[in-house]
């Protein structure tokens, strides 16, 4: 699986650009706000169906302008495939694929796939639970028909819930309310059934990585932290039971508060090294690649799962890393996957990882020669 | 900015559902272009629609008769009734050739984020319809989205009690889609492959 060419039309700052990628290494240079992380954000857009950074996908049009797009041509396993985004400011987001108008956003997903690294990637140990559950979510989309589908699905329900707790007269609307529990629950349900299963496959991959990186220093270990499987459950109808369990039981808080309190959008993923959580007891260079293990873990599943290599992206990552952890990620990475690498200057790569790499140099949203 | 009456059409238009400011302005300079005629034949039958269209007072479908044709049809089985969300989800059914009962619509489903909530939908005027024992059965296709899903379980409930068959079009309806879009063949065969609503 690899990408062969890239249209940018109206996209961040591209007015119009093409871009065609050798199969194997890319390295994409260019100074600072020229527009290298816009070429990989197009990229990982057509493998995940957002971005990696952007909360909103009116952002990603470019300033003055009303529709963007990214357009592309995929090769799988010889086959050619064009997929394509359109993306407006004021109206749903329209794909294609294969010159084919798709009317399920979800069609999108699960005919590229690409891992991103970045700098933003310490923010998953770093930063609140909802980096860590947007880690757990973007990666299951990748290999996962369906959970694009319910994730959506369970947005929908929480924000239903959400308006009817802030409106609903507490006195006669507790049989509305009890609607919402049951597909609260139903649809939670089938968030935290993926996402405790994908962070038992994680930990795992991510663990094996970090042993190779630390040498054999250190254990990592993932746990799925979620209030209606704590300890341990049988299986979805035991969760869905205890998820509607514990709605009744906050019921009053929740009315109270005006707000939902249970559920997969308050779930964490906890990390640990050697049996101590990395968030509070970790060195910076411990969390960093802790940040690491989970973007190989990543990588390592959605091959097993998809049976191909998925694009790696790495976006100024050579700034970001110290020498050990540089020529592991370069080790790494040469093992047949299609290859985007931004930097600023090319100097910031040993000679040897350069030669024979198809070279783009980027300036102001152009591509000069 | 514009003149008034222009802006004053973009304001109307941009009140209709699914329509932004950016498509209001579009259309609005669309009308502006065309000729006297057409303008007028668009307005006239706007304000047909309002005058000659009205709610069917037994099942709320659209109608410009007293009654609905699917009322009217002596030969249509009374003993089921089909629940919709809206009028034009009775089209979607009768493409299907599949379904000889009654119709109900709704008006809408249940959605606190559009204030919409149980007491808005004619679910009254259902149960009214359920008085006489002669409907034996309801079928809920109400939308297979969350809404719907929502709608459905309280009828259910609502309607549990009085003993009557109720069933659910089957899955295979696309996921998260509306029945309008449901092509024949899938809505048919998620109407014979209905389920009994748990
Ligand atoms: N919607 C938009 N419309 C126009 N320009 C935009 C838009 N979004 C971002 N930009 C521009 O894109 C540029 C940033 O691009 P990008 O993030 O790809 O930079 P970069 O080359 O990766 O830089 P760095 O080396 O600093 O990471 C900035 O100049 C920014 O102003
Ligand atoms: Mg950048
Ligand atoms: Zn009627």
């Amino acid at each position: 699986m690899h990408l062969e060419k890239l249209e940018l039309t109206n996209y961040r700052n591209y007015g119009g650009a093409t871009f065609e990628f050798s199969p194997d290494v890319n390295i994409i240079i260019g100074g600072n706000a020229q527009g290298k992380t816009n070429i990989l954000e197009a990229v990982y857009f057509l493998s995940a169906g957002n971005s990696h950074r952007a909360g909103s996908d009116a952002l990603l049009v470019k300033q003055g302008e009303n529709l963007a797009s990214i357009r592309s041509e995929v090769d799988r396993d010889g086959r050619r495939l064009s997929l394509e985004v359109f993306i407006s400011m004021n109206e749903k987001k329209r794909i294609k694929v294969g010159g084919v108008e798709k009317y399920r956003f979800s069609d999108l997903l699960g005919n590229l796939h690409a891992v991103i690294f970045s700098p933003e990637d310490l923010q998953i140990v770093k930063g609140g639970p909802e980096r860590r559950r947007a880690f757990l979510d973007d990666t299951i989309v990748q290999i996962s028909p369906t959970y694009h589908y319910w994730r959506r699905k369970y947005d929908r329900v929480l924000r239903q819930r959400n308006i009817l707790l802030k409106t609903m007269n507490r006195n006669v609307d507790i049989e509305s309310l009890e609607l919402w529990d049951r597909n609260l629950a139903e649809v939670g349900t089938k968030v935290i059934v993926n996402r405790i299963h994908v962070t038992e496959r994680l930990s795992q991959l991510s663990a094996e990585a970090h042993k190779k990186i630390t040498k054999g220093a250190e254990t990592l270990e993932l746990n799925y932290i979620c209030r209606v499987s704590e300890g341990g459950v049988e299986g979805p109808q035991e969760i869905e039971r205890r998820f509607i369990k514990e709605l009744i039981r906050r019921r009053k808080e929740e009315l109270d508060r005006k707000i939902t309190l249970v559920g997969p959008h308050r779930d964490d993923l906890m990390m640990n090294i050697n049996g101590l959580d990395v968030r509070s007891f970790g060195s910076q260079g411990q969390q960093r690649t802790v940040a690491l293990s989970l973007k190989f873990g990543q990588m390592k599943l959605i091959e097993q799962e998809v049976k191909a290599k998925p694009l790696l992206l790495l976006d100024d990552v050579m700034s970001e890393l110290d020498e050990d952890r540089q020529s592991y990620l370069m080790q790494m990475v040469r093992d047949g996957n299609q290859v985007f690498i931004t930097a600023t200057h090319l100097d910031s790569f040993a000679p040897a990882d350069v030669a024979g790499h198809n070279i783009m140099r980027i300036k102001g949203g152009k591509l000069v020669d | 900015m514009y003149a008034t009456p222009i802006s004053e059409l973009i304001d109307e238009l941009s009140k209709l559902p699914g329509i932004g400011p950016k498509s209001a302005q579009r259309l609005a300079f669309h009308i502006l272009k065309t000729n006297r005629a057409e303008a007028e034949r668009l307005a006239e039958a706007i304000v047909h629609l309002k005058d000659k269209v009205k709610f069917c007072p037994v099942c709320y479908n659209v109608t410009d008769e007293p009654v609905c044709e699917y009322c009217r049809d002596s030969r249509r089985d009374d003993s089921v009734i089909c629940v919709v969300e809206e009028p034009k989800d009775i089209v979607a059914m009768e493409r299907t050739g599949e379904f000889q009962g009654r119709y109900h619509v709704l008006g809408a489903a249940i959605s606190p984020i559009d204030g919409v909530g149980p007491e808005d939908l004619r679910i009254k005027e259902l149960l009214k319809r359920l008085e006489d024992g002669r409907v034996v059965e309801i079928i809920v296709a109400t939308n297979p989205n969350i809404e719907g899903e929502a709608t459905a379980m309280y009828l259910t409930k609502l309607i549990r009690p009085l003993g009557l068959r109720i069933t659910r079009l089957a899955s295979g309806l696309p996921v998260g889609g509306d029945l309008e879009y449901a092509d024949e063949v899938t809505l048919g065969s998620a109407l014979r492959g209905r389920r009994e609503m748990p």
